[in-house]
């Protein structure tokens, strides 16, 4: 049903009214070449196609299809959601759809994204409510007492009953029922806070602006990691079994692990928990060596230096308990993130690796996320990396938000992806970013699932690039590319030879030629490739 | 706080029917009166570590165990429970509170034997009680 690429250049190129001699002089090739590549009879890849997409005006992605493709899975997904289950449509809809109702289909996958997108709203509010502590707690004091309220009650209606115990269930009723007064009064005053201007921010919106005002970079934690990770190393070289080491010699902790699910500190089933009466931590056999080795060094850092953090928190001036709670997690982990990751030694291997995760991710024994998320906060002053936003994904569905969202047509519902993780609204989004400002762009890939039906695309990999010179719009308009991975830039003796891998990286960055979008090129600026690939997964450790 | 109910019985000589894991006062007296009333011998513990020992100690033929226990959840309670061989088989109602779906399959996962949701009226423990001991309506 997908039309070969052939022919939709030779489409293209009679709509344009190009005669074919024409466009094979512009584009470089031999009139019968183009013929062979208009008839499917030759491949066409590479910067061939990007000469020709550009010479017809037409976006590479509708040239080759891939588009249309995306459409089509975008579809299978929505036909996928169990909401349509009970309809089962037939197999190939989506394709079929595609071809003879482009319309109708775009809006289909537009208003699923739409719906998943208001869902997961829903989700994060009910989660939000769940995850307040105080809430919970008053929630919890409340059905306790009307409980016993309740209970008290039913034995106080029974016939036979003893004045003593009539008296003293008549005593519990006017108890638990002052003391549900009091739990009451409190909710109230809880929601008419959250209801006054000072609460109009939320505890996440006031977290990720104390991120943004330290651009990502706290220099406090940043040297207490230094000394932290010196304590460490004095048990031996860093890894997994001298934090054990460091943790039981320093902390009298002992680590156990076992196969089955236990629960995490929030009491979820989880992977790690911490028990701080036995002093022991507990992980699942299954959690990563990644894993490990950072929830190891977070609780050594929260337990070594809790003051250092509970510093920065202080500093930051948060209105409520519920921003300092969370700023006291994020930073935890941000300083877990610089013991585990020392910040000289990650930048420079960032740099001979030209940022490429996986070998960070190799070299460091880190997950996907801590990496990506150290990455953002390599911001040391006059000692920067290249500049990244981070979105975290939790879930498949917000992995599926940021790749609608990466999709100009998307462009009301690009998020703003700020750095330790909260996937926020742009007031004013743009496709690209504001004349003269910092550009984001984003773009999807869409992968498949290892083991999973392969027709199926399951969650897309998405690829931020954070440009920072708007000079450089149109170069970030071009497609990424599959690339080959090329071995570190430095001799990386010991390090795992990965050229065998393959890689993606964003296209080759070429500012415009002359022109106004040259405006943001700044003299003397730096050499260095001013992008850079960002692989966000769904995947959560 | 006190609590007649909390004092262990001596020796372990008469069997034990009921252990109640519960750690607000005034739930727990009202369990505790209702359950004798049905018939039943009880005993009380109000916090998770308490309520191990008392399973071991104590055999009793039945555990009520409030999800929420300081210093060791009911969920936690409930696993190690399940995974020691002289307990695995031990009846476990669950109480865990309205609303809370998360929690009641948290524990259906962990083996739990029955629920009853927080507020209760008193003859749904004693109904589900009486179901987990095998006694029949007259029991």
């Amino acid at each position: 049903m997908r039309a070969p690429i052939g022919i939709r250049i030779s489409s293209r190129r009679r709509t344009l009214a190009v005669s074919q001699a024409e466009l094979a002089r512009r584009i470089g090739i031999s009139a019968s070449y183009l013929n062979l590549i208009e008839r499917n009879k030759r491949d066409v890849g590479g910067t061939l196609l990007l000469r020709i997409a550009a010479e017809l005006q037409i976006d590479i992605e509708e040239l080759t299809g891939a588009s249309e493709h995306r459409l089509i899975a975008d579809l299978e997904e929505a036909f996928a959601d169990p909401l349509l289950q009970p309809l089962a449509p037939p197999a190939g809809t989506a394709r079929q759809l595609v071809a003879e109702q482009p319309f109708a289909a775009t809006a289909i996958a537009r208003l699923h994204r739409a719906y998943q997108g208001a869902l997961a709203s829903v989700d994060d509010y009910a989660n939000r409510l769940q995850a307040d502590p105080l809430f919970s707690q008053l929630l919890h004091q409340i059905l306790s007492g009307i409980t016993a309220v309740r209970s008290s009650a039913e034995i106080l209606e029974e016939p036979d009953l003893d004045e003593a115990a009539r008296a003293r269930f008549g005593a519990t009723i006017g108890r638990e029922a002052r003391g549900l007064a009091d739990t009451t009064r409190t909710l109230i005053g809880h929601f008419d806070r959250e209801a006054g201007p000072r609460r109009a921010v939320s505890p996440v919106r006031e977290l990720d602006d104390l991120i943004f005002a330290r651009n990502n970079y706290f220099a406090g934690l940043e040297a207490a990691a230094v000394d932290l990770r010196a304590e460490i190393e004095g048990y031996g070289p860093f890894g997994e079994a001298t934090l054990a080491a460091a943790l039981a010699g320093r902390h009298q902790v002992g680590i156990r692990r076992s196969v089955s699910r236990e629960l995490d500190a929030l009491g979820f089933p989880g992977q790690y928990h911490f028990d701080p009466a036995s002093r022991t931590m507990w992980f699942q056999t299954s959690a990563i060596a990644a894993t490990r080795q950072f929830q190891l060094t977070r609780l050594y850092v929260e337990l070594g230096a809790a003051a250092v953090i509970e510093a920065e928190v202080t500093a930051a001036q948060l209105s409520t308990e519920a921003a300092r709670r969370l700023a006291y997690r994020a930073l935890a982990s941000y300083l877990a993130g610089a013991v585990a990751f020392p910040y000289e030694r990650f930048l420079a291997d960032a740099e001979a690796a030209r940022y490429d995760i996986e070998v960070l991710r190799q070299i460091h024994t880190a997950s996907f996320e801590q990496v990506a998320h150290r990455l953002v906060t390599l911001r040391r002053p006059g000692h920067e990396g290249i500049p990244f936003r981070l979105p975290a994904l939790r879930s498949g569905r917000a992995s599926h938000q940021a790749f609608s969202a990466a999709r100009p047509a998307a462009a009301q519902q690009r998020p703003r992806l700020s750095a330790l993780g909260h996937l926020r609204r742009l007031p004013h989004p743009r496709c690209t970013g504001a004349p003269g400002g910092p550009l984001h762009r984003w773009v999807a890939l869409p992968v498949h699932r290892p083991g999973g039906n392969a027709a199926h695309l399951a969650f897309p990999r998405a690829f931020g690039l954070y440009l920072g010179d708007a000079g450089l719009r149109r170069a970030a308009c071009r497609p990424y590319r599959l690339c080959r991975r090329t071995r570190p830039g430095r001799s990386g003796g010991g390090r795992p030879g990965r050229a065998d891998l393959p890689a993606v990286h964003p296209p080759r960055l070429r500012r415009p030629p002359g022109g106004g979008a040259g405006a943001g090129r700044r003299p003397g600026s730096d050499p260095r490739p001013t992008g850079a690939a960002l692989l966000l997964t769904n995947g959560r450790d | 706080m006190g609590f007649p109910a909390g004092e262990p019985e001596q020796g372990g000589k008469l069997a034990l029917d009921v252990l109640i894991a519960e750690d607000e006062p005034s739930i727990l007296e009202s369990l505790d009166f209702i359950l004798r009333r049905a018939g039943w011998s009880i005993s009380a513990v109000t916090d998770g570590d308490a309520v191990l020992e008392a399973v071991r100690r104590l055999r009793p033929r039945l555990l009520v165990l409030d999800v929420m226990l300081p210093k060791r959840s009911g969920f936690e309670v409930l696993k190690q429970i399940r995974a020691d061989s002289l307990t695995a088989d031990l009846p476990v109602l669950i109480l865990t509170a309205k609303g809370q779906q998360l929690d009641r399959r948290t524990a259906e996962e962990l083996g739990a034997s029955s629920f009853v949701t927080k507020p209760y009226a008193n003859a749904d423990v004693v109904g589900a009680v009486r179901r987990l001991l095998g006694e029949g309506v007259a029991g």
